[in-house]
């Protein structure tokens, strides 16, 4: 049952699938309908007329056999009006003999015609093998009914040929009225027959055949042009966007041809026309970035040689050194925050991969900011089902990612506990931060990895932060090939969840259910 | 007599910046604004330590610092702009002891300048034996088959902490800590190059280590090790 569903199914897909094999077997089906058709008029009629032929020669035939017997028995009577019945019929039957030529009798009978009284009684005779069981009485009948015409039966001999029994009435002198049965084997006529059948069935066999054949290599030349459209379309869009048809001609596929080159000459001069946009915001991003590095280099040194000496100013003056090297720190995480954004956006960022025990790297940046946790009332706990072996990771980064997860987590925890999970499966490890502080609504995390995005902007100042974490902490993700997701409720708090593939798996499934220890839990 | 420091700068509001805050920590100050000058300079100068801006018109910083290398071991920092991590790493390659990316904290850059000029680890006995390589621990040189081996202070300086607890794997963390002076901020490139730099000098086959022993997913070892 399976076995066939599945061969029920391969059809379909094949048929779905491909338009040259829809093509051929509609063409196929359709010129094996006009074979048949065809072809059984054209069987019908030669059989019809090959029957009709040699029944018309076998009816002349026994119509002058009878002719001539009823001669040989007329004139068989003496002057005296006495006849010798017994040797009348044997010269009738060399006559019989002697006068058949058409191929296929079997045999001959002259029988007496039953209920008759006469003077003399000549003895029905046959051929030797004659077989009487093909002669039937209602063909008996009518030959007693209609005396002077030839009647005729097809029959079934026993050897399953066809067959014809002719019969006619010989009136015999003083005997009284027998029947002249002559039994034909059609045998040969059937023969040929078939032989014509079976050449007609092999020539529709063959016609069929080359229709399909003749409509696959039409229709595999009429869409070629559509098949290396195709496959330079699947090139182009795989990114090679120099790729162009070759045009030949002036038909509907050298039109095809030129319209997807015109096609593609827009798409990828448009795409070139972006990239370089982009590169040069890029660019322009890295360089002012790193122009702002060395003044900022002197502007930090002597604002902190100012703040440092800021008890020696007077109060509005130390102020401004308060505010001014508050403002430089600031400043200064924005810059090294656009320049490794900038650094990801260019493809200049590479992993720096080394082992390290997930686990391990959990609990650092944990301890990292437990101290600023505990000032915000929020109590750190690490849950670790797994990830206690060894993983290769870029450790900057992924520590990078946490402490992002876990300064958001403490920002908008509002002093509830906090929880860092960290699962591992062979294809996969997994980092989750949860809090339960006023969370977001979806539309708000739909957002949160956009740059400068902030939720809500007079609380983030506070509690500073760039807007550029997430968006950041994504990059690092996607540089291992991982991923970040967000759960948030509007009051229950938020979790950000950080997946990275293992030993190159593609597409893996978190170890962590998110939010994590709902289901590990219920 | 204040140590001296070499400020190698081609931006001059922070070679001047530079030397406000090192003269008020206590240190004796030169400036060089170009690679040529910054040769000349620390010819007459003998400088016990170079803050060396990469990034120089003329002969650049790279090239300055393999120079320097050539006929001196001072301890020398990079100052760099370019955050491209491969200079980071031609510049360790080049010899430089230590890099700081500018814009510094001047907290972290005077614990680097103490870092590379504190003095020798405390030492129990005059020489120890790797291999096939002596660490005289007085004279602070290294002889393999009595003939010297040149290395820098730093490179001295970690080969010296490996070969003194030759039981103890070091990871790069704690080699960063005990070398470098690192309390955090863990850059392990800088462990890494310097091992190559080290294992260059010292080991007759770099790629089959004797003396310098990787120890996968932990850190680095000495080879077999023996008190003279």
């Amino acid at each position: 049952m399976n076995f066939v569903t599945r061969i029920v199914r391969q059809a379909r897909e094949a048929w779905v699938g491909s338009l040259r094999l829809r093509m051929v077997m509609v063409s196929g089906g359709l010129s094996l309908v006009a074979v048949v058709v065809i072809g059984g008029f054209l069987s019908f009629t030669i059989e019809r007329n090959l029957f009709e032929s040699r029944r018309n020669e076998i009816i002349s035939e026994t119509q002058s056999v009878s002719g001539s017997v009823q001669a040989q028995f007329d004139g068989a009577i003496d002057a005296q009006g006495f006849i010798d019945v017994e040797s009348a019929n044997s010269t009738a039957q060399t006559t019989i003999r002697a006068t058949t030529n058409s191929p296929g009798l079997v045999g001959f009978a002259i029988l007496r015609a039953p209920g008759q009284v006469t003077d003399q009684v000549m003895t029905s005779t046959s051929s030797i093998g004659f077989p009487m069981a093909v002669v039937s009485e209602s063909l008996r009948t009518a030959i007693h009914d209609d005396r002077s015409n030839v009647h005729y039966q097809s029959v079934s001999m026993d050897s399953q040929s066809p067959g014809i029994v002719t019969g006619t009435n010989i009136d015999v002198p003083t005997s009284g009225r027998y029947d002249l049965v002559l039994v034909y084997n059609l045998a040969d006529v059937q023969a040929n027959l078939a032989f014509v059948q079976s050449a007609l069935a092999l020539g529709g066999l063959f016609l069929v055949v080359t229709t399909g054949v003749i409509v696959w290599i039409v229709t595999t030349r009429s869409i070629k042009p559509i098949m290396t459209t195709a496959a330079t379309a699947e090139r182009f869009a795989d990114g090679h966007l120099e790729e162009r048809i070759g045009v030949e001609g002036n038909d509907v596929s050298a039109k095809l041809a030129m319209s997807f080159n015109r096609m593609a000459e827009s798409i990828s001069g448009q795409i070139n026309r972006l990239a370089t946009l982009s590169t040069l915001q890029q660019q322009f991003v890295s360089d002012v970035s790193h122009e702002l590095r060395t003044p900022l280099t002197t502007i930090k040194l002597a604002g902190s040689m100012l703040f440092k000496q800021r008890k020696t100013f007077d109060k509005d003056s130390a102020r401004a050194a308060e505010l001014l090297n508050r403002q430089i720190v600031t400043f200064e995480e924005l810059l090294s925050e656009l320049i490794e954004l900038s650094r990801y956006d260019a493809g200049a960022a590479e992993l720096d991969i080394e082992p390290v025990a997930p686990t391990t790297l959990a609990q650092a940046c944990i301890d990292q900011v437990a101290d600023l946790a505990a000032s915000h009332g929020s109590a750190i706990t690490l849950h670790a089902p797994g990830g206690h072996s060894m993983v290769e990771l870029d450790t900057r980064r992924v520590r990078r990612i946490l402490q992002n997860f876990l300064s958001n987590a403490i920002d908008h925890g509002e002093g509830k506990p906090i929880e860092v999970w960290v699962d591992s499966t062979s294809s996969a490890v997994s980092f989750a931060v949860v809090d339960h502080g006023i969370g977001m609504t979806s539309a708000e995390a739909e957002r949160v990895f956009d740059r400068f995005w902030r939720a809500d902007p007079s609380r983030q100042r506070q509690s500073g932060g760039t807007g550029l974490g997430l968006a950041i902490a994504l990059g690092y993700a996607k540089l291992h090939g991982g991923t970040i997701d967000v759960w948030a409720e509007p009051g229950n708090g938020a979790c950000f969840r950080l997946t990275i593939p293992r030993d190159g798996a593609t597409d893996p499934v978190s170890p962590l259910s998110l939010p994590p220890g709902v289901n590990a839990d219920a | 007599m204040h140590a001296r420091i070499l400020i190698v700068d081609d931006d001059p509001s922070i070679g001047e910046v530079l030397e406000l805050f090192l003269r008020a920590e206590g240190y004796d100050t030169r400036i060089a604004v170009d690679g040529s000058d910054a040769l000349v300079v620390f010819d007459e100068y003998q400088p016990h330590l170079v803050l060396l801006d990469l990034n120089l018109p003329g002969i650049d910083g790279i090239s300055v610092c393999r120079s320097i290398r050539e006929f001196s071991g001072t301890p020398i920092i990079m100052l760099t702009a370019r955050t491209d991590p491969q200079d980071i790493i031609h510049g360790l390659e080049a010899g430089a002891d230590d890099y700081v990316e500018k814009p510094f904290n001047e907290q972290i850059l005077s614990a680097r300048i103490r870092a590379c000029m504190r003095r020798p680890l405390p030492t129990a006995s005059n020489s120890l034996i790797v291999g096939d390589i002596e660490i005289d621990l007085r004279g602070h040189t290294v002889t393999r088959d009595g003939k010297p081996i040149s290395l820098t202070p730093l490179e001295f300086e970690l080969l010296h902490t490996l070969a003194s607890r030759p039981t103890e794997v070091f990871s790069r963390e704690a080699l960063l800590e005990q070398v470098w002076g690192y309390q955090y901020k863990a850059d392990t490139r800088l462990v890494n190059v310097h091992v190559q730099r080290l294992r260059s000098k010292i080991e007759r086959d770099v790629d089959d280590p004797k003396i310098v022993l990787t120890v996968r997913g932990v850190g680095y070892r000495a080879g077999e090790t023996r008190s003279a």
